[in-house]
This record gives C-alpha cells, sequence and structure tokens, in this order.
C-alpha cells in the first residue's frame, strides 16, 4: 500500500457524504472533527455499503461499535475510518429504548461481528441478520444487560464471608439523589 | 498403506477421523492469560476455531459510571496491564477535550518518554511470550533482564513498576527526577546494543524461521475489514500510525519511521516490533533533547465536572489503536465510557487465520498477535 | 557446614514423621502457573534474573495442576472464571496450598463493586497466604512463598485427611443465585 494520503478536511468529507447519502442521511453535523451521520436504522446497510465503497471516503475501516443508553432512547455509533484522509466519521443510529433493533453490519465489515455481539450483550440491542448472537464478555446465564441504565449490578460489600445482594452507589455532594428521582 | 510406510491415494480416506473438539484453556500456557479456544480438528488438523472470551470481564465501563473522572484514572491502568501508560494517555487526552484544556508543553514531552518507556517493555513482553509460546525459553530471560532496567526508571518517576497512575487532567504527576535523565541516556545508548543481541538469538534461528515464515498470513485488506491496527496491521503493509497520520501531542516534532512488513506473516509481525523498539529509542532521545521548562501540571479542583458532550480519541498503543469514547451529561461520573481495545478486534481474526494449521502453528500464531486479554475482556 | 559433614561414621538419625516429611515438601514448593491478570506479569518476573525465585526452592512453575503443590491465584477472578478455579482447585492433589496474591485475589480490589468479580478467592477455596499489593513486587511474592514454607514446615501432616466438601464448586454456588445481576 502506497503512502499518498489524500488529506481532505472535515468539511470537504461532510459535503461528499451529503452528496452520496442524499436523503438516507438525516441529520450531518461537524463534532470535533468527525462527521456525525446521522440515519435511520432501516437506511443503516445501504449507507454503510455507500460509504464503504464510495471513492473518495473509503471507509473500510470499522474502528468499533458503541451502543449508549440516554435512558429515553438508545444508540449505536459505527466508527469508520478511512485509509486515504484521516477524517473520522462515525455513523449515528437511534433506537427505541424499549425494543431496540438495528440491521446488522456483520457481511458489510468482518470485524463488526463480535463488536455486535458485544453491544448486544451489554445493552440487549438486537442484530438483525447477524450470523451468530451470543453473549460474547458476560456470563452465559447473565439474564440482564448490565450497562442498560436501568440494571444498577453493583454488589453489596462483602461482610462476614457473604455477598448479599445489591448496592446503590456512593452518592457524592453536589450530585442529585438517584433514588430520589427514580 | 505403500511398503515405505507412506500414506498415499485412496489409503489416505482410512485416516481421516471425525472431528474432535480439543478444549484450549482458560487455563492454559501460551494462550496468554485466559483465552479460551475451542478448537475443532480432523486429526491434528485444524477445521475452525472458537474462541471464548470473559473469562476476565471486571466490568471497567460499567464501574467507570459509579466513579468520578479522577477515581477512575487509577483504575483504567489495570486495562491493558503491560501498557498502562497508554490507557492513562487515551482517557486524560478525551476528559482534557472535553474540558478544553491545554497542556503544558513540559508535560507533553514527560508523557512521550515516558509512553514510548512503556511500549519498549511492552514489546519486551510480546517477544519473550511469542518465543516462550515456540518453545524457546532463553529470549524469555533475556528481555525480562533488560525490562527490568525500563522499570527501575519507570518506578524512579511515576512510584510504581506496572500501574503507573501517572497521568492527570492537564499534566502528569510529578515531574521527573533528577537522576532519571542520565539514567535514562545511559539505557538509550546500551539498548540498541540489546537489541541487536536478541536478534542475533532469534532472528536468523533456523527453527524459529521455519515456524513463522508464510505462517498466519494477514492480507492489508483483510487487517482493514477486521478492524485490526497497530503493529499487526503494519506487518501486513498497513501504512498507518496513529502518531504520525493524527500527530496527537508532540510527536508532529519527532522523526520516527513506521516500520511496515511485507508479507503480514507471524515472522513480519516479530520483526515490526523489533523494529518499533528502535524508532521508540529515538523517540525518547529527541524528547530529551527538547525538553523545556516550565509547570507539568495544571491546578484543577479534585472533583472535575466536564460539560456535555461526546467524543472519542485514540493514541497509538503498543498494541494498535486505543480508543475511549466518553459520553458527559454534565454529571461527576462519566455517563458512558466505551474502551475500544485493540486486541479485540486481533482475536476476532483467529478464527479466519487458524483453520488448515496443526495445534502448535495455532500457538505460533496466537503468540505473534500478542494477545493480552486484560484489555479485550475489559 | 551440613549435617552430613558432622560425622565421621555411618549413622542414623532419628526424627519425627512430621518433621522429615515437611521438611521436604518445604524446600521444594512447586507453584502452580495460574495467571490471570496483572499480577502474572509480576509472578513471572519474580523466576527471572532479577528476582530468582529458584534460589529458595520454588522455581519449577507446572502449568498442570496435578504436578503442582501451590496455586498463586495472581488476578482478578470473575463468575465466569470461578467454577474454573474450583475445578482446578480440587485436581490438585493433596497436600495443597493457595495463596492469594494481590488485593483482587484477596478481596475483589478495586474492582470489587463490579457486577462480574468475585470478591477475593477464599469465597471459593481455602487461602493460606493472602499477598496484599496491586500488583504485590517480586519481593513480595517471594516473602509470601516464604510465609508458606514456614506454615508448611508447622503442619501435621500424619492422619490428616481433606477437610474440603465433596462439591467441586465449594460454597460459590451457593452464593451465586443472590449475587447475580438481575436489577
Amino acid at each position: 500500500m502506497t503512502a499518498e494520503v489524500l488529506k481532505l478536511t472535515a468539511p470537504e468529507v461532510l459535503e461528499h457524504a451529503r452528496e452520496l447519502l442524499g436523503k438516507l442521511a438525516l441529520d450531518l453535523i461537524i463534532s470535533d472533527w468527525h462527521v456525525v451521520i446521522e440515519v435511520g436504522p432501516e437506511d443503516l446497510p445501504e449507507a454503510a455499503l455507500r460509504l464503504r465503497d464510495d471513492k473518495k471516503l473509503s471507509c473500510k475501516y470499522l474502528s468499533t461499535i458503541i451502543g449508549v443508553d440516554y435512558e429515553e432512547w438508545m444508540e449505536t455509533l459505527y466508527m469508520l475510518r478511512s485509509q486515504d484522509h484521516s477524517v473520522p466519521v462515525r455513523l449515528r443510529v437511534k433506537l427505541n429504548r424499549e425494543q431496540p433493533e438495528v440491521p446488522s453490519v456483520a457481511y458489510i465489515w468482518s470485524g463488526a461481528n463480535w463488536h455486535e455481539r458485544e453491544a448486544y450483550d451489554f445493552f440487549g440491542i438486537q442484530f438483525q441478520g447477524h450470523p451468530d448472537l451470543r453473549h460474547i464478555l458476560t456470563r452465559e446465564d447473565l439474564d440482564s444487560f448490565p450497562l442498560r441504565k436501568d440494571a444498577r449490578p453493583h454488589r453489596k460489600r462483602r461482610r462476614s464471608g457473604q455477598v448479599t445482594g445489591i448496592e446503590e452507589p456512593v452518592r457524592l455532594p453536589g450530585e442529585p439523589d438517584k433514588r430520589e428521582r427514580s | 498403506m505403500s511398503a515405505a510406510g507412506e500414506i498415499t491415494g485412496q489409503d489416505r480416506s482410512i485416516l481421516h477421523l471425525e472431528e474432535m473438539v480439543l478444549n484450549m484453556g482458560p487455563q492454559h500456557p501460551s494462550t496468554h492469560g485466559v483465552l479460551r479456544l475451542v478448537l475443532h480438528l480432523d486429526g491434528e488438523m485444524l477445521i475452525s476455531v472458537d474462541p471464548v472470551l470473559g473469562y476476565l470481564h471486571r466490568g471497567f465501563e460499567k464501574l467507570a459510571e459509579n466513579r468520578t473522572y479522577l477515581q477512575y484514572l487509577a483504575m483504567i491502568s489495570r486495562l491493558d496491564y503491560l501498557s498502562g501508560i497508554f490507557m492513562e494517555w487515551s482517557y486524560v487526552r478525551s476528559v482534557e477535550a472535553l474540558m478544553d484544556i491545554e497542556v503544558p508543553k513540559r508535560a507533553e514531552y514527560i508523557r512521550v518518554i515516558i509512553g514510548e518507556l512503556n511500549r519498549i517493555i511492552s514489546h519486551h513482553v510480546a517477544i519473550g511470550d511469542f518465543m516462550l509460546n515456540l518453545g524457546a525459553v532463553t529470549p524469555f530471560f533475556w528481555v525480562f533482564r533488560d525490562r527490568e532496567d525500563v522499570m527501575d526508571m519507570l518506578e524512579m518517576v511515576t512510584g510504581q513498576r506496572m500501574m503507573y497512575n501517572f497521568m492527570r487532567v492537564g499534566g502528569v504527576r510529578w515531574d521527573l527526577p533528577d537522576a532519571f535523565e542520565t539514567d535514562c541516556r545511559k539505557f538509550l545508548k546500551e539498548f540498541p546494543g540489546r537489541i541487536d543481541e536478541y536478534e542475533q538469538l532469534i532472528t536468523e534461528n533456523e527453527i524459529f524461521l521455519s515456524r513463522t515464515l508464510g505462517m498466519g498470513i494477514i492480507k492489508p485488506y483483510e487487517a482493514l475489514d477486521y478492524g485490526i491496527s497497530g503493529p499487526n496491521a503494519r506487518a501486513a503493509g498497513v501504512d498507518w500510525d496513529l502518531r504520525r497520520e493524527v500527530g496527537y501531542s508532540v510527536y508532529p516534532e519527532f522523526d520516527f519511521d513506521v516500520p511496515l512488513g511485507l508479507h503480514g506473516d507471524c515472522f513480519d509481525r516479530y520483526k515490526c516490533r523489533i523494529e518499533e523498539m528502535r524508532q521508540s529509542v529515538r523517540i525518547v532521545e529527541q524528547a530529551l533533547d527538547s525538553l523545556c521548562g516550565g509547570p507539568v501540571n495544571l491546578k484543577l479542583p479534585p472533583m472535575l465536572r466536564p460539560p456535555a458532550g461526546d467524543l472519542y480519541r485514540a493514541v497509538e498503543s503498543p498494541r494498535g489503536e486505543f480508543g475511549v469514547y466518553l459520553v458527559s451529561r454534565g454529571g461527576l461520573r462519566p455517563w458512558r465510557l466505551k474502551l475500544r481495545d485493540p486486541t479485540f478486534s486481533a482475536i476476532s481474526m483467529i478464527p479466519k487465520l487458524t483453520p488448515g494449521y496443526k495445534i502448535a502453528d495455532v500457538v505460533a500464531i496466537c503468540g505473534s498477535l500478542d494477545l493480552l486479554m486484560g484489555g479485550v475482556d475489559r | 557446614m551440613s549435617l552430613i559433614e558432622k560425622f565421621e561414621h555411618p549413622n542414623i538419625l532419628t526424627t519425627t514423621t512430621d518433621r522429615l516429611f515437611n521438611w521436604a515438601r518445604a524446600n521444594s514448593l512447586w507453584p502452580f502457573t495460574y495467571g490471570l491478570a496483572c499480577c502474572a506479569i509480576e509472578m513471572m518476573a519474580s523466576t527471572m534474573p532479577r528476582h530468582d525465585m529458584a534460589r529458595f526452592g520454588m522455581e519449577v512453575f507446572r502449568a498442570s495442576p496435578r504436578q503442582a503443590d501451590v496455586m498463586i491465584v495472581s488476578g482478578t477472578i470473575t463468575d465466569k472464571m470461578a467454577p474454573i478455579i474450583t475445578h482446578l482447585h480440587h485436581q490438585m492433589s493433596e497436600p495443597r496450598w493457595t495463596i492469594a496474591m494481590g488485593a483482587c485475589a484477596c478481596s475483589g480490589g478495586m474492582f470489587w463493586d463490579s457486577y462480574n468479580v468475585v470478591q477475593g478467592v477464599d469465597l471459593l477455596i481455602p487461602v493460606d497466604v493472602y499477598i496484599p499489593g496491586c500488583p504485590p513486587r517480586p519481593e513480595a511474592l517471594i516473602y509470601g512463598m516464604q510465609q508458606l514454607q514456614q506454615k508448611v514446615r508447622q503442619d501435621t501432616q500424619v492422619g490428616k485427611f481433606s477437610k474440603m466438601s465433596d462439591n467441586p464448586l465449594g460454597d460459590y454456588m451457593k452464593i451465586k443465585p443472590e449475587s447475580g445481576g438481575k436489577s
């Protein structure tokens, strides 16, 4: 591979992505020199394929897939990067929190396979069409999704050789009491 | 069977055995910690591999939601325990970016010096473990001899041998001690000779070559497809180093090369690490030369409260792109912290790399990828 | 001067069986390489040139539990690992000893409130020596091993049988349902 790097700036990448994706992109912004593109869940595979196969953007490298729980909604973020320019592109999909479902991109980037398994493991996000959606990090019989905000799986400090139940996080000065709010 | 005892033609079908499942790990000396591989074998030939993770899943990402920004700093160097400085670096960079803090120049140089020394000892263990997997014990002793010298220097600066907890938001914990520079320069003078010693011992060893050349080849497009980064990707010919491409900290001031491999096999991955150690020596030398005066940290309140926002910051750790995605909603604790570990992607490639090889080669391939389960399981 | 040089003629020594066995056991402890996390690196460093553990007769690290006397639990124990650690401990032949190396193995360490971490290996298997530190220095591990040697020398081996329960999962299964991550 040659090191002839086309130095694109973030606004150029943004303009090109706007042309490329057309109506698929719900929103395009530049956040901290990353180009953030919001797409609907059903348009995700199409947008991902276009970004990957475009000659100028060529986002061939999927760095990671991130799930975030905002209590009101959920998100999955796809961190993309290209070897040809150094502007990271971030695909953002907002999901319904009650029933988080999104099409899988494991056939577009092979590396997505395990990242999607991890997001399923932590948040319970269902990736439709994923070849092998199993637990990856947590133990198989764990029946909650630990990184969701309503799961508070913190353990109680061990006393007299026994672990007993679940403890609330310690409240810091100036921080609202979570128990009162909920 | 023919007269010579050689199996030919149709006789081979006699030896086709039914599939055997062999469990390797999580307690196995050559899986670098607690990786478990479920091997499906035909005789000794591999059909498929299913890695099972999570035996060291400590819940780092959930614990971040229950710690303040400063408390979590002590924890994060336990993540990837061979290169803790890079975990801290990536984390403080993301908090600094959220809070819009400018780091003093001297602190950046100190970060680079400590970081590159840490890269050297991480590659020490990577090479030593790889050789141990191949059955060579001597190099392991040699690299640990030199590793202790670097650890002495790191201990002098940070106070700990492995878990440094040295970075702070807005700088580093304290200044370099007076004796550090002389010690470091002495080490930098001797160390290239010791790398030559490793190379004399390993690089042209006949057994080593026959076990690594052409083994576990990663093609450049595969490396991108699977999200491989760091020396593993550079050995495959992917010319990408965040130190150069993104140019964070003061790296743009330094002159260093990014070693690239030609074939992407186990040997290239080993060779890339050896060359990176030489480049690290160059960087530390330049950083010591250009070390300027001034403060090493900023006075900040003990309770950090970054404004709401989200961002992603990555550093080039010895294993590749280590990134932190941080979401703040204005509280005292992070709302969400995602740690992107390069080894996670590297392990996801094992099912693709290993079929067709024998069990002993699986060990060699795993060793050459420099797996570390602390970062994978998180 | 060793004992044998005191005798000019062939001779007989009288001692107790306990002293004889304990002398042999204490001076050749074979540890079991059970590297879990960060402490495993320091465990490796303690056998390497700088801190050569072989000086004290305990350098023969074995990868198989069947060949080992001491299990050095070096690292964080997670819920997924817990059944395996008891399983491996029961595979070791008696007499067997356990060293909890590092804060995580002693009490869960700084991950104590995680949903997936066991708060100390003594919830699973009996522990003889606790070595604090995060991670303990190699010198601390060597000191811990010497403390174990002291313990072995004072032990009564004759007529002693295993007091462990036959349940291979130990006491862990009793606490598991309550400590699960259900919110």
